[in-house]
């Protein structure tokens, strides 16, 4: 086993919920060491969401922090006081990436800003991860990722033909916004180790999530025209959607990009007349005919379970899968074989499963470890790393500096 | 950097890390190009390989050469260009590059220090790994799919994906991560890697909901659930729709709402002042929202969620994104002339660095607009073979 491709990069965590912290998720099994600063007072708002294992709330029960923080070390530090400021710098000192979610001007009135961090550190990376960035006049406004959906226009493009626009059942923009994170921090680590040069990045949620929403921009840019909303459909390829399958809310997707899938289609469903009909015999004249497709596959998927179609169809060459709930995803033979999901073990409630990175690659650490315990790594962070005696940690977390 | 990748994948992997500075050459298929150039929107919604929106978009900054790797010749010269590449982004269903010798353990032997990201839909090992794909399909087997959309009022509608090509794009970025930490890596151990990349396991990396209630009470979600927080909905205003969240679980922030909802009956009833209670209710509350809202405008949600310290946001119509004032001010949209298509914004750097800005320096590539360039100047080929090959449609 190789080394891991960060090895040896530290990284500084000011981060909380979902957007900030999805940078240092990825970065970990790459193995980087990050370093979540929080504290009993304002504790990652992650550890505060619901749900919470068994429904009991608690610091460290909170499944959206599990999922976002697996193999983080933690450390509490207050700060509201000026020791606590002063004990992040010392971190900053000896660490290479900062990562830092709050609204813009906080890191400036803790004294935390990226000017400050510069002088303590010169060929520091600090990244940025806001609602609407570090400048312009919105940039102040509250943003989470569910509430700035709506200022990027991409439910406009979600919904069923008819009707009104529809929201995504998961929060996309912090994802989104995270992973571009990483490329960020990256490229200015491969920056740094050629020039020796640190750098500031400002990133902003809302400008990733307009970033993948290009036919609609570009339709509008172009031509004034608003792109409409296609459901399942596809431009290119049709027949596409989502057909009913046996069982309760099972479905299937099927996606039909050329004539030569079609026919395959037709055959392996046992449909050699649909060959012959007119309505379907080019791609132009199945999109036309859309409606009636759509309506004809699903009386035929229906009589099959999801796998049945998907392995029928794929084996004849058409692409074809289940719309997977998270139990049949848990159990489906070839997630399992790819070891997508991995158990980690919580210390205050178990076993838990989290995801691991989707895709294999040298230089990953192949288990994930479990996430922080709020002030897990106190003792290693401020005694290890920073070389604070014993008596002195009791003293700051007897005054409330260590919280 | 190479890239050999049709759609939205692939070439945005690479778009991002050209807007940083990479040098990066896509190899079209000859006659028809990248499968984008005949996708939607055109210019005046007339269709024309130099005139997709989507694929001007994508290829900003890049290279576009022509070559048919069903050739000998074409596979030759694959491997000239493999020897002084960084990294190869081939994205494609599973078995196609295989069937063309286009290996890594092939190729890594023409150049050890060579980094090849593939992305496939659903990786290049286990029972499904020559199975194929599509955004749809990304989103329906990654588990996005069963959970949209969100508050699902018809459980007879299908399942939805988000609309656009976003588990394309959200295996472009990882792909693009993935592709700089294996240079990180390269920087250790001196070589290169292959990177197996998964479209389905990108969706269920970043959806989180599902594993979160797994793990919490073995609950699956589904986009029928009832809403355990509320309102947290998109609800129809007098001149579009706002989203009404309210975000802290304790009674202060719906308090503040109630402050400036002070006329409506549904602000002081009791049965809606805890969250739990609104959620249980939900049915009750939403019609009266509904109607409330109905004679509010998205103006008043703004200024509202200014003044009562609420976090509502109007859902923006496509004109208002690409006018946004707070966008202009950070100058997000940049302008680019394309020969084709001319001058028009596009959305543009998804992040500001400080010391190595995003830059478009580019626009999109016509078909095989570098050929000479990379044919000729590059690779030392004569203007004479330059036609031959044309004519023996290797270019």
């Amino acid at each position: 086993m190789g080394k891991l491709a960060l090895e040896g990069i530290r990284v500084i965590e000011l981060c909380q919920y979902w957007a900030g912290p999805s940078v240092g998720r990825f970065l970990v099994p790459m193995g980087a060491e990050v370093i979540k600063i929080e504290s009993k007072r304002r504790p990652d708002g992650a550890r505060g969401m619901p749900p919470h294992v068994d429904g009991i709330r608690g610091l460290n029960r909170g499944c959206m922090f599990y999922e976002l923080n697996p193999g983080k070390l933690s450390v509490t530090l207050d700060l509201g006081r000026p020791e606590a400021i002063a004990l992040v710098k010392q971190l900053v000192g000896i660490s290479d990436i900062i990562t830092q979610n709050f609204t813009p001007g906080v890191l400036a009135k803790l004294g935390l800003d990226y000017p400050v961090l510069r002088s303590v550190k010169e060929d520091i990376i600090m990244l940025s991860v806001t609602g609407f960035g570090t400048t312009g006049p919105d940039k102040d406004h509250p943003a989470f990722g569910d509430t700035i959906l709506g200022f990027t226009g991409i439910p406009n493009f979600t919904g069923y033909p008819g009707g009104p626009p529809e929201w995504i059942g998961t929060v996309i923009l912090d994802p989104l916004a995270g992973l571009h994170g990483v490329v960020a921090v990256l490229a200015a680590l491969e920056h740094r180790a050629k020039t020796g040069q640190g750098q500031y990045i400002d990133l902003a949620m809302t400008e990733t999530g307009i970033c993948c929403l290009p036919q609609a921009v570009m339709d509008f840019t172009m031509n004034r025209h608003v792109y409409p909303r296609m459901a399942n459909r596809d431009n290119l390829m049709a027949p596409q959607g989502v057909y009913r399958c046996q069982g309760d809310d099972k479905w299937v997707a099927i996606s039909i990009a050329t004539d030569e899938e079609w026919q395959a289609f037709c055959r392996a469903s046992k449909h050699e007349d649909w060959l012959q009909d007119e309505r379907f015999s080019d791609a132009f004249r199945r999109w036309q005919n859309h409606d009636e497709l759509d309506r004809l596959i699903g009386q035929w998927t229906i009589n099959y379970t999801h796998y049945e179609v998907m392995h029928l169809l794929q084996r004849a060459g058409v692409a074809a899968g289940p719309v997977f709930d998270f139990q049949e995803m848990v159990a489906d033979p070839h997630i399992r074989e790819r070891g997508l999901f991995v158990h980690m073990s919580q210390p205050e409630t178990g076993e838990m499963l989290a995801t691991s990175l989707p895709f294999k690659m040298d230089g990953v650490a192949e288990e994930l470890q479990h996430a922080p315990e709020i002030g897990e790594h106190n003792e290693y962070v401020l005694g290890e790393l920073l070389g604070l005696s014993k008596e002195k940690m009791a003293e700051l977390q007897e005054r409330g500096v260590i919280y | 950097m190479l890239e050999k990748a049709d759609m939205v994948a692939g070439p945005y992997c690479t778009k991002l890390l050209a807007g940083l500075g990479a040098e990066v050459i896509k190899i079209e298929a000859v006659g028809t190009g990248d499968k984008a150039r005949t996708a939607p929107p055109f210019l005046d919604g007339v269709p024309h390989p130099e005139r997709s929106g989507l694929f001007a978009y994508l290829n900003t900054d890049k290279l576009s050469i022509t070559l048919n790797l069903k050739t000998e010749t074409g596979r030759h010269i694959l491997e000239r260009l493999i020897q002084e590449t960084d990294i190869f982004v081939a994205a494609h269903q599973s078995g196609t590059m295989e069937e063309l010798g286009i290996e890594y353990r092939r190729l890594s032997q023409i150049n050890p220090r060579l980094i090849m990201t593939s992305i496939t839909p659903f990786g290049m090992t286990g029972p499904y790994k020559d199975y194929k794909g599509s955004d749809l399909i990304a989103n329906s087997t990654g588990g996005l799919a069963i959970i949209t959309p969100l508050n699902a009022e018809d459980p007879e509608k299908p399942p939805l994906k988000p609309g656009g090509h976003f588990a394309d794009f959200f295996i472009g970025v990882i792909a693009a991560g993935a592709s700089l930490a294996a240079v990180a890596q390269r920087r250790l151990s001196g070589t290169g890697q292959h990177i197996d990349l998964s479209q389905q396991e990108a969706i269920a990396y970043i959806i989180l909901w599902p594993i979160m209630y797994y793990n919490a009470e073995r609950h699956i979600v589904r986009r029928t659930d009832a809403p355990r927080m509320a309102p947290r909905h998109l609800i129809p205003c007098k001149d579009g729709h706002v989203w009404i969240q309210i975000i802290q679980p304790g009674e202060a922030e719906w308090q503040r709402f109630c402050q400036w909802a002070s006329d409506a009956d549904w602000a002081t009833n009791e049965l809606f002042k805890v969250e739990v209670s609104r959620a249980q209710y939900w049915d009750a509350l939403k019609p009266l929202l509904s109607d409330w809202a109905m004679s509010r405008t998205k103006e008043d949600f703004v200024k509202a969620s200014h003044d009562y310290h609420l976090t509502f946001e109007p859902l923006n119509p496509i004109e208002e994104v690409v006018n946004h004032r707070h966008l202009a001010a950070r100058d997000f949209f940049v302008e680019i002339e394309h020969p084709e298509i001319g001058k028009v914004k596009y959305p543009g750097p998804p992040y500001k660095l400080s010391q190595t800005p995003w830059q478009v320096t580019r626009a999109a590539p016509r078909l095989g607009e570098h050929n000479e360039e990379i044919y000729v100047k590059r690779l030392g080929f004569s203007h004479q073979e330059l036609v031959q090959m044309r004519a023996g449609g290797v270019i």
